[in-house]
């Protein structure tokens, strides 16, 4: 057996000694962050866990909290590299602009990627394939790109489905296990609350109606 | 007939329990090597002249705190975060059978190591990649978008003689290099 790299190596730490090392925010709601942090570590470290944990997110909270929410078709990736680190640069063709103002196309920079030589990964980072329908929740970068939302928590696939090929919608966390989030429950399964062919309409209808709530 | 009928039941049995996919604390990934070949599983290149070396950022960020038994601030604390890290690594490598032994392989893992340096680990400006593996609580890193609380970024080799800053040069595809742990430091959720 080898040990399959540093970060498993913090594994069993919150087992080992409970919640010893507790990260928590201290500025606003403190309770809350003490409470959110805590359990992010532990879950993080716990022995089921993935290397990436997220604060579990309604779609009203994702919306909330997301200045531009696009539906857009992938157009391809480049790999981009600084020193050894790699990123990922997907463009998409903007088609529907659902909050907040986005150019025609929009450049989503995304942590990890391959090179010829080296490659870096990161759990929980969404990969896209040109052609591709999605709903997007980005958030802009200092150099004029995007990121995602809370990662795979913001992409939506749309795909077709039924007996009439209806558009529907499956969010990337739709198959993760609640571990992988805070306030998940520690039973194994995929994660119940995400969505998970949704009509397409449906989604929109519930984005836009929270965007109403929350402009 | 009816004996054949229950070894076969029987083998049938045992061949469901071994396919039975036993518990793990890990994930296994790959990579897919440079050369045209099947993925290899990323793993170190484990021995006592390669140990693992390991380390953690002892920059703590204001804008959250570690809640330890010591008090905040403290030498203790730090005492107490490098215990807690040393306890979780002892776990893995006190492992029967892993190559990753000391009792197996004498030296194969470093001792612990630190810095005070604030971004150590991943950083947006690709210094993170150093091969160096870092443990960081006080990284800026604009990946930390809401909701993201901590991640784990590895690089790995494609192929022999590669390397990524004081990593020296991997023995095989698949080889980890380079591998951050970042906690999110905003105080935002």
């Amino acid at each position: 057996m080898h040990l399959f790299g540093w970060r498993k190596a913090v594994v069993p730490l919150g087992r080992e000694r409970g919640i010893a090392a507790v990260a928590v925010g201290a500025q606003r709601c403190e309770c809350v962050h003490t409470l959110v942090f805590a359990v992010a570590i532990f879950l993080a470290l716990a022995p089921d866990a993935w290397p990436t944990t997220f604060v579990k997110m309604s779609l009203e909270q994702l919306t909330a909290a997301t200045p531009l929410i696009v539906r857009a078709r992938c157009q391809g990736s480049i790999v981009s590299t600084e020193k050894s680190e790699i990123w990922t640069i997907t463009s998409f063709e903007v088609r529907e602009v659902w909050k907040g103002s986005a150019p025609q196309v929009v450049r989503v920079r995304l942590l990890g990627g391959r090179t010829a030589e080296l490659t870096s990964h990161v759990d929980g980072l969404p990969r896209f394939r040109p052609g591709e329908d999605v709903v997007l929740f980005l958030v802009p970068l200092r150099r004029g790109n995007y990121s995602v939302t809370s990662w795979a928590q913001g992409t939506f696939r749309i795909h077709r489905a039924g007996a009439n090929a209806q558009l529907v919608v499956t969010q990337d966390t739709a198959a993760f296990s609640p571990a992988e989030f805070t306030g998940g429950s520690a039973s194994p399964g995929v994660y119940s609350s995400a969505v998970r062919g949704m009509s397409l309409d449906e989604f929109r209808r519930r984005v836009t109606a929270t965007i109403a709530q929350h402009p | 007939m009816r004996r054949i009928h229950k070894w076969c039941i029987a083998m049938a049995a045992i061949a469901a329990a071994g396919a039975w996919p036993a518990a793990r604390g890990y994930v296994v990934e790959t990579t897919v090597p440079q050369a045209q070949a099947c993925p290899a599983p990323d793993r170190w290149n484990l021995s006592a002249a390669s140990p693992i070396q390991l380390q953690w950022s002892t920059s703590l960020a204001s804008a959250q705190q570690i809640l330890t038994v010591a008090p905040l601030g403290s030498p203790d604390q730090l005492l107490e975060i490098q215990s807690v890290i040393q306890t979780a690594l002892n776990a893995w490598t006190g492992v029967d059978s892993t190559s990753a032994n000391p009792n197996y392989v004498p030296g194969v893992v470093g001792t612990i190591g630190t810095t005070n340096a604030a971004f150590t680990c991943t950083n947006d400006d690709g210094s993170g990649a150093d091969g160096l593996n870092t443990i960081c609580f006080n990284q800026s890193s604009e990946d930390f978008t809401i909701g993201v609380l901590a991640f784990t970024r590895t690089i790995t080799a494609n192929a022999p003689g590669v390397s990524v800053g004081a990593s020296g040069p991997a023995a095989f595809a698949g080889q980890l290099l380079d591998s951050d742990t970042l906690f999110n430091n905003t105080g935002h959720l």
